[in-house]
């Protein structure tokens, strides 16, 4: 470019400025070298950090997760052994002053029949609130107590179709839970539907979940999404998964879909 | 054919192979510079020299004139800062008018310029050492899938061993060696190389990354 060459002579080159001319280019080589050295040494490292974050997030996550089972453990607990057992001794008092009195009033009996099913209520809910209890079923069957102790009430309808088995892992399966217990307990909150449906469906290697209402649906783009919706994202993102909610008109329909890993296979 | 004229082929044919694929797009005019090269180094000189009607000096002064504009159009393009690219408008100003200046007032079309081509040299190993440092600064950045970053490195080593060589040449000890010529030639082979090299990997480059990068849009819910 630019200079035309020009016929080179036969004679031998003096070494001084042979060897200045090529550590010229030597040396803009090594630069050029180094510099995509440092710079390739430096992505490294920055992949290295993310992984790190990532794995650091993760585990953060899973703590959370672990106090929050705690936590709804207690509460559990608290409901079963506290208030089960003053509902209990209520329900023992209603029955003695039953007894006492030759005509039971309609209204006592209407009040003990109550208050034996508020004390079925809190087992129920008790236990649905035990990691242990959580942990000797599988989540099919988990997901069939919830509907029913839903369905009971007679006020919402909850439709479950599900496929026999997941293969989940006990840990994951809890987790899974949770989001749906979560996606069901907002639908039940804020959009006043008149049905649920839960949808269940493996397509290896996923398993896709549908939980959708017919109620008054909310505005997805929303910024002012609550901790219920924060914490489903979370539990979510444990089991490498994404979850996405879609409210078009009416109605809102949530979309967990969580790969399974290779020994769930 | 000799070497350098080889290499200038191959990297025009690359870059036009390349041509669609090229982003971002005003990198398209380096396939435009390569042309006129091709066609100033293969046809033109060798035609003047055959003929001898006027000294050949005039055709790589013309070019050398194309080569600064092109080269300081693409790396105001690739700047993004704003300042830089005020630099790099004073800088193409006072180097174009220094060029002028010495090819029609200090000596004559008919002669190099080699004094200006000296400023143009530091001021092309200057621009393309400012993007070596931009993409240093970078939290990530894959450096060999960069065609700004060849093209940076190209511009870089040729500028840089033309500037030694040139400088090597005004020296009147240097010509007292009787080998002076040859290592002139030397070192021009090599910055040529090294140059044309680092446009044709510039270009595998965006072929490469053209077709990695996926062709349908991705749809809504994922924008």
């Amino acid at each position: 470019m630019l200079f035309e060459l020009q016929q080179s002579t036969k004679e031998i080159p003096s070494s001084f400025i042979q060897v200045a001319g090529l550590l010229v280019i030597f040396l803009s080589v090594i630069f050029i070298f180094f510099l995509i050295i440092s710079r390739q040494r430096q992505n490294h490292l920055f992949l290295q950090q993310q992984i790190q974050k990532e794995a650091f997030e993760k585990q953060l996550l899973q703590s959370q997760v672990e106090v929050q089972e705690s936590a709804y453990t207690a509460m559990g607990k608290e409901l079963h052994d506290n208030v089960g057992q003053l509902l209990s001794t209520a329900k023992m008092m209603i029955g003695a002053v039953q007894s006492q009195s030759e005509t039971p009033s309609e209204a006592l009996r209407t009040i003990s029949q109550t208050v034996g099913e508020a004390i079925n209520e809190i087992r129920t809910l008790s236990k649905s609130l035990s990691k242990e209890w959580l942990e000797q079923f599988n989540l099919v069957e988990n997901l069939a107590t919830e509907v029913k102790r839903i369905n009971a009430a007679d006020k919402i309808a909850v439709h479950f179709n599900t496929v026999d088995k997941l293969g989940l892992l006990a840990n994951r399966q809890i987790i899974l839970f949770r989001i749906i217990q979560e996606a069901i307990q907002n639908a039940i909150k804020h959009a006043s539907p008149n049905n649920i449906y839960i949808n269940i469906t493996t397509s290896s290697p996923t398993i896709t979940i549908v939980v959708s209402d017919d109620g008054k649906g909310f505005d997805t783009n929303s910024k002012s999404n609550g901790m219920g919706t924060l914490n489903m994202r979370q539990r979510t993102n444990l089991l490498n998964g994404n979850i996405t909610w879609t409210s078009p008109v009416k109605g809102c329909t949530v979309t967990v879909n969580i790969p399974l890993l290779p020994e769930e296979m | 054919m000799k070497l350098y004229q080889v290499i200038e082929i191959v990297a025009l044919l690359s870059g036009l192979i390349a041509y669609k694929t090229i982003r971002p797009d005003f990198l398209k005019i380096i396939v435009a510079l390569l042309f006129i090269t091709v066609l100033n180094e293969c046809l033109i000189v060798p035609y003047i020299k055959k003929v001898g009607i006027i000294n050949r000096n005039y055709a790589y002064n013309i070019f050398s004139l194309i080569d600064i504009s092109i080269w300081f159009f693409t790396f105001y393009k690739i700047e993004a800062k704003r300042i830089f690219k005020m630099v790099i408008v004073g800088t193409a100003t006072i180097c174009l008018a220094y060029t002028l200046l010495e090819l029609t007032v200090l000596k004559s079309w008919e002669q190099l310029h080699p004094d200006s081509f000296r400023v143009y040299n530091i001021i092309m190993v200057g621009m393309a050492t400012i993007y070596f440092y931009r993409i240093m600064l970078k939290e990530y950045h894959n450096i060999l899938l960069d065609s700004l970053f060849w093209i940076s490195t190209g511009c870089f080593l040729f500028h840089f061993i033309f500037f030694v060589n040139i400088t090597m040449l005004a020296e009147d000890n240097f010509w007292d060696e009787k080998t002076s010529r040859l290592i002139f030639n030397f070192l021009h082979n090599i910055a040529n190389i090294l140059y044309y090299s680092c446009l044709t990997i510039a270009f595998y480059v965006c072929y490469l990354n053209y077709n990695r990068a996926p062709k349908k849009s991705p749809p809504a819910s994922f924008r």
